[in-house]
C-alpha cells in the first residue's frame, strides 16, 4: 500500500506531539530543538540570545545548572566577566556546593572591579568553600578519563591557590590590611612565581607603610617574565611604583638595583636585608657634618643620646665611667657657691638647659658670668636620667675660657 | 563554537608567557569617544573609548580618555597629544563616534556639531582627519596607529553632501597603520543591544592578547566582527609600517608566530566549514597539525580532520557520482560528529542513489534520534516514502520516536559539573587586574623624591636639619635665608629645567670659617657659603637662642653675586 507523503506527514504529527519526551532530563522536543541550535551555533552573541531563549521558555528545566554552564562558556568567550559572576553565583545559590559556581565565583570576585559587601562576601564564601572541599571537588573519580593523576594533583593544588588569592583580595578590599598580608604571605611561599599576587602583597605592604617590603614585592612582580608574569603595563607600573616606594623611603634610588636584583632571585627579602630611611641617612649626614665642624657639640650629642636611651645607665656604668670623656663645650648657667665656684651647671646642647655639673676639685677664685662658654675635659661621677643630668670631675687646668677676673 | 571559543583561549596558553618590553620610546594615545550629539546620539561610543582606554593602559599607554569631545575639546586634546611626541615614541589614535565624508575627505563630528548652512561652514564645524594626518606626519614620532570606529551612518540624514562612512584617506603618515571599523564608503553597526560596537569589542579583546601582531589582531577582529555581523560589516586597514608592532610583545617570537597563524587557520577552517568548502577547510587544519603548535589547538585540529576530510572526499564521491564511495564517506562523517545532521542526509541520499535502502533506513533512525523537530519530520516523511519497498522503514514508521540524547553527549567536549580549569586559568592570564586604583591611592601616600639639593648645598654639611638638629640649633649662633614675599616659587622654577636658569644669581656669605652654620631649604652649611638663587630679593635671618637677633635683606639679581660679611 501506498501512502501519499502528504498524509503521512500528517499522521505522523499528532504522534510526535504526543510523545513524551521527558526522559533525560528534556521537558519536550521543543526544548532539545533549541539546545541543538545552541550547539551547532559558532558565534557566542548568538549564542547567548539563544539561551537566554531556554532560560525564558523553560525556566524550570532540570537541566537549569547544566545550561548555567553554557551561559558560562558564551560569556567567557564573549569576555562577559561580570554575567560569569552572575552566573557563577545563581548556580551556588541553587547549591551551594556546585563546584563549577564556587569555583567561577572565587576566581571572578578579583576580577569584578566592584567592591560591593554582597560581592566581596559572596567571593569569601565561594573561596572557602572551594578550599573546605578541594579533596572532595578533586577526587580521583571525578577526574576525566584522559587528564594524568599528576595533572590532576596540579589542578586541585592551583585551585587552593586560587582561594586563598580571592581570600586575601577580600580581606584587603574589607581593610583587613595584616589578614592580607598574611594570606597573601602564604600564597608566596606555596607559589612563588606569580607576578599578580606578588604585586598586590607590594601593595598591601605600602599601604601598611612598609616601603621596602613593599617595594620589594612590587620590584618583583615587575621582573617576572615568565609564566605567571603580569602583562607589559602591570610589570612597568609594579616597576614604577617599587622606584617610587624606594626612593621615598631612602631619599634616593641608591641601592635600588641591589634590591632589585635580589628581588628577582627571592621570594622575601632575606632577614638581614636592609635599607637605611632617607632619615636616618640625613642624621647620620648631618652628625658627620657637625663632627667636622663642631667636634665637642657633636660628642655630646652622641654622648647624651646613649644616656637617654634605654640602656643609659648600662652605658654609663661600662663605657663612659671608666674613660676620660672627650672634650666638650658648655654655657655657664650657674656656680656654686657664688664667689669661689667649684661646680659649675652647664647647659651644652643649649645655653639654658641643666644638663652637666662639671665639679673641679680645687675651687675658682672668682665666679664666670652665666653664658660664658667653657671648653673642658674631665672624666665622668655620677648620671641621672630624671632630671638628665652628668656629674663630671675635671682639673682647673683641662677647663678653657674661664674669665679674667672683672677689674674694680 | 563552545568547543572553539575554548580553543581560542587554549592557544593564548601556548604564548602567554609576559611579553618583554618593546625597544622603542612612549606609548601614547589619544581615545576619544562621542555618544551626546545632538543631533543623532550614539550609544556605545563612549564606552568603546573606554575599553580601548583600558585596553591601550594595560599595553604599556600613557593613554588620555576623552568623552563626548566638543569642537574645543577635540582641537585641544589633539594638540596635547601631538606635543608629547618624540622621535622614538608610537602615536595611537583612537576614535569612536560618528563620522562623514565631505567630498571624499573624511571627517570627525565634535557632540556640539550643528547642522550647517553649507559645505563650508560643514568643514569648518568638523575635524578633518586629513589635517589629523598632516600634523602626525608633521612629528618626529616613530609610528602612528589610528583607529577609527566612525562609520556609523550619516548622524545629519538629510544632508546629501555629507555621505555616510569614511573615505579611503590619502594621506596617511608613514610608518602607519589605519584601521576603519568597516570597509571605505560601508556603515558600522553601533550595536544598539551590547554595551559596545561589534568592532571596538573584538579589537579591545584581542589587543589584551599576548603575543599577536598588529596584523593578527586585525584579522582575529575582522573575523569575529564579520562572524557576529553575519559577514555585513568587515573591517578594513592599510599598513605602511616597516616593522611588526605588538602591543604585547612575545618573549619567544617564533613560537608565537606558529602559534597565532594556528589559531587563525583554525578560524579560517571552520569559515570554510560553514561554507561547506571541504578541500580549503582540510588545507588549513592540515596546515595547524604540521605547525605542531601543542596542547589543545593540536588536539582540536587532529580530531575535526577526520571529519572534514570525509566530508571532502564525500563531496568529491558524490560529484563523481560515485555515491556508493560517498555514502559511505558521509556516514564516516556522520560517525565522527553524530549532529552534523546534514551529513546524515546526504548519506541518505547517497545510499538511496545507490539503492542500498537499508543503510539509508538506519541513518534516517540515526536521524530521528538526534536531529531536531524539522529534521526527524523530514526524515519520517522519507521512511514513509520508503515503506513500500523496505520492512526495516515500515518499522521505524511504526515505532515510537526515539527520546533525543542527553544533553551530556550533545556537549561532548565539556565536561559538566567540573569547571573549565584551563579557561580559568587563562582568564587569569589574559584579563589581570586593573590595579591603576591602588598604584594612584599609593602614589598619593608616597609623593615623589624632590630633585637633588643645589650642588652647593650638598657639598657642605649635607642633610636636611632633623628635629634633634633643630633642638641644637636653636641654642647656637646660626643664619637662614628665607624667600621673602617677592622672591619668585623656587620649587617651581627648579622643578621644570632640573637646574637653576639663566636668571640665577649667587649669594655669597663670608665669615669666620665652619663656624657658624647657615640653614637653607632644610640644609646646613657652614660659612663660607656659596647659595645659588633665582632672582629676588632674600632675607638672612641671624638666630639666638631659638629667636631671631637680626636681619639683612639682600636682593639676587641674575648673573651676579650678592657678597655678605657675617659677623657673629
Amino acid at each position: 500500500m501506498t501512502r501519499h507523503p502528504a498524509f503521512l506527514t500528517f499522521a505522523i504529527l499528532p504522534f510526535l506531539a504526543a510523545a513524551a519526551w521527558a526522559m533525560d532530563g528534556w521537558t519536550d522536543r521543543n526544548e532539545y530543538d533549541l539546545v541543538l541550535k545552541i550547539r551547532v551555533e559558532a558565534s557566542p552573541r548568538k549564542q547567548l540570545e539563544l539561551l537566554n531563549q531556554w532560560k525564558q521558555k523553560y525556566p524550570q528545566s532540570a537541566m537549569r545548572q547544566v545550561r548555567r554552564e553554557l551561559f558560562l562558556s558564551a560569556y567567557q568567550a564573549s569576555g562577559d566577566l561580570p554575567h560569569m559572576f552572575e552566573t557563577a553565583g545563581e548556580m551556588v545559590a541553587e547549591d551551594p556546593h556546585n563546584f563549577v559556581g564556587v569555583y567561577w565565583c572565587t576566581l571572578l570576585t578579583p576580577e569584578m572591579k566592584d567592591n560591593q559587601p554582597a560581592i566581596l562576601d559572596a567571593g569569601e564564601k565561594a573561596a572557602r568553600q572551594l578550599l573546605a572541599g578541594l579533596d572532595a571537588y578533586f577526587a580521583p573519580e571525578r577526574k576525566s578519563p584522559g587528564v594524568a593523576d599528576a595533572d590532576w594533583q596540579k589542578q586541585k593544588s592551583a585551585a587552593g591557590l586560587l582561594a586563598r588569592r580571592a581570600i586575601g583580595w577580600v580581606e584587603w578590599q574589607k581593610g583587613d590590611l595584616p589578614a592580607a598580608e598574611t594570606t597573601f604571605t602564604g600564597y608566596l611561599q606555596q607559589e612563588p612565581k606569580n607576578g599578580e599576587v606578588a604585586s598586590w602583597l607590594g601593595f598591601v605592604l605600602a599601604y601598611e607603610k612598609k616601603p621596602i617590603p613593599a617595594a620589594w614585592q612590587l620590584s618583583r612582580a615587575s621582573a617576572m617574565t615568565e609564566e605567571g608574569a603580569l602583562p607589559d603595563g602591570g610589570r612597568r607600573q609594579a616597576g614604577e611604583l617599587a622606584d617610587r616606594l624606594y626612593a621615598g623611603y631612602h631619599g634616593d634610588a641608591d641601592g635600588l638595583d641591589k634590591l632589585k636584583t635580589a628581588a628577582a632571585a627571592s621570594v622575601f627579602p632575606p632577614a638581614d636585608f636592609q635599607v637605611e630611611s632617607a632619615e636616618v641617612i640625613r642624621q647620620r649626614k648631618a652628625e658627620a657634618a657637625l663632627e667636622l665642624a663642631d667636634p665637642e657639640l657633636s660628642a655630646w650629642l652622641r654622648l647624651s643620646k646613649q644616656l637617654t636611651g634605654p640602656d643609659g645607665e648600662k652605658y654609663f656604668q661600662e663605657a663612659l665611667k671608666p674613660s676620660p670623656l672627650p672634650k666638650l663645650r658648655g654655657t655657664v648657667i650657674r656656680c656654686t657657691p657664688a664667689k669661689k665656684p667649684d661646680e659649675i651647671v652647664l647647659g651644652l646642647s643649649s645655653s639654658d638647659a641643666e644638663e652637666v655639673v662639671l665639679k673641679v676639685s680645687v675651687p675658682f677664685a672668682y665666679p664666670a658670668e652665666p653664658g660664658t662658654q667653657l671648653h673642658f675635659q674631665g672624666t665622668a661621677d655620677s648620671f641621672t636620667k630624671e632630671p638628665f643630668r652628668l656629674t663630671v670631675i675635671a682639673d682647673q687646668d683641662s677647663v678653657v675660657g674661664w674669665p679674667e677676673p672683672k677689674k674694680k | 563554537m563552545l568547543k572553539l571559543a575554548h580553543l581560542h583561549l587554549l592557544f593564548f596558553a601556548l604564548i602567554c608567557t609576559a611579553s618583554a618590553q618593546q625597544e622603542e620610546g612612549t606609548r601614547y594615545a589619544l581615545v576619544i569617544g562621542n555618544n551626546s550629539y545632538l543631533a543623532s546620539p550614539l550609544q556605545n561610543a563612549v564606552n568603546d573609548a573606554r575599553i580601548m582606554d583600558k585596553a591601550l593602559k594595560d599595553a604599556g599607554f600613557r593613554s588620555t580618555l576623552v568623552e563626548n569631545a566638543g569642537q574645543v575639546a577635540f582641537q585641544s586634546s589633539i594638540g596635547q597629544f601631538l606635543s608629547k611626541l618624540g622621535p622614538s615614541d608610537t602615536a595611537l589614535f583612537f576614535y569612536a563616534g560618528h563620522g562623514v565624508q565631505i567630498e571624499n575627505e573624511n571627517f570627525l563630528v565634535p557632540v556640539d556639531f550643528q547642522p550647517p548652512d553649507n559645505l563650508v561652514e560643514a568643514k569648518l564645524k568638523l575635524f578633518s582627519v586629513a589635517i589629523l594626518f598632516d600634523y602626525l606626519a608633521k612629528t618626529r614620532h616613530k609610528r602612528t596607529i589610528v583607529v577609527l570606529d566612525a562609520c556609523r551612518s550619516n548622524p545629519l540624514g538629510g544632508q546629501n553632501a555629507l555621505s555616510a562612512g569614511l573615505a579611503q584617506p590619502q594621506n596617511a603618515p608613514n610608518e602607519s597603520f589605519v584601521v576603519f571599523s568597516t570597509g571605505p564608503g560601508k556603515t558600522a553597526a553601533d550595536n544598539p543591544n551590547g554595551r559596545n560596537s561589534y568592532f571596538t569589542e573584538a579589537l579591545a579583546m584581542e589587543i589584551q592578547k599576548p603575543g599577536l601582531s598588529i596584523d593578527d589582531v586585525l584579522t582575529h577582529t575582522t573575523a569575529t566582527v564579520s562572524s557576529e555581523t553575519s559577514s555585513r560589516q568587515n573591517p578594513w586597514h592599510i599598513s605602511s609600517l616597516k616593522t611588526t608592532f605588538y602591543f604585547h610583545t612575545p618573549l619567544n617570537v617564533e613560537a608565537e608566530s606558529t602559534a597565532s597563524m594556528a589559531v587563525k587557520w583554525m578560524s579560517d577552517a571552520k569559515r570554510f566549514e560553514q561554507r561547506e568548502e571541504w578541500e580549503d577547510a582540510v588545507d588549513r587544519v592540515n596546515q595547524v597539525i604540521q605547525k605542531k603548535p601543542g596542547g589543545g589547538l593540536q588536539a582540536a585540529a587532529e580530531n575535526r580532520l577526520g571529519y572534514l576530510t570525509a566530508r571532502r572526499d564525500a563531496q568529491a564521491a558524490f560529484d563523481k557520482g560515485d555515491y556508493a564511495a560517498a555514502a559511505t564517506a558521509y556516514e564516516t562523517a556522520f560517525k565522527l560528529d553524530p549532529f552534523a545532521i546534514d551529513a546524515a542526509f546526504e548519506g541518505v541520499n547517497s545510499y538511496l542513489l545507490e539503492a542500498q535502502v537499508d543503510q539509508a533506513v538506519l541513518l534516517l533512525h540515526d536521524i530521528r534520534v538526534r536531529g531536531a523537530t524539522e529534521s526527524t519530520v523530514k526524515a519520517m516523511k522519507m521512511l514513509g516514502e520508503l515503506t513500500a519497498v523496505n520492512q526495516p522503514a515500515a518499522h521505524e514508521v511504526g515505532s515510537a520516536v526515539p527520546a533525543p540524547p542527553p544533553i551530556e553527549q550533545m556537549f561532548s567536549a565539556v565536561s559538566f559539573g567540573v569547571p573549565d580549569l584551563e579557561g580559568g586559568r587563562l582568564i587569569l592570564a589574559i584579563t589581570p587586574v586593573d590595579a591603576s586604583r591602588f598604584v594612584t591611592e599609593i602614589e598619593v601616600l608616597v609623593p615623589p623624591v624632590a630633585p637633588p639639593a643645589d650642588p652647593a648645598a650638598a657639598t657642605g654639611a649635607g642633610g636636611d636639619q632633623t628635629a634633634a638638629m633643630s633642638q641644637v640649633l636653636k641654642g647656637i649662633f646660626h643664619l637662614e635665608v628665607a624667600a621673602t614675599n617677592e622672591t619668585r616659587d623656587l620649587a617651581i622654577r627648579r622643578a621644570a629645567a632640573g637646574s637653576l636658569d639663566s636668571n640665577a644669581g649667587f649669594l655669597q656669605l663670608e665669615g669666620p670659617d665652619k663656624q657658624i652654620p647657615v640653614l637653607y631649604k632644610g640644609q646646613i652649611q657652614y660659612l663660607p657659603a656659596k647659595l645659588p638663587l633665582p632672582a629676588g630679593k632674600y632675607e638672612i635671618q641671624s638666630w639666638q637662642d631659638g629667636k631671631v637677633v637680626g636681619t639683612q635683606e639682600v636682593e639676587i639679581q641674575a648673573g651676579l653675586p650678592q657678597i655678605v660679611t657675617v659677623k657673629r
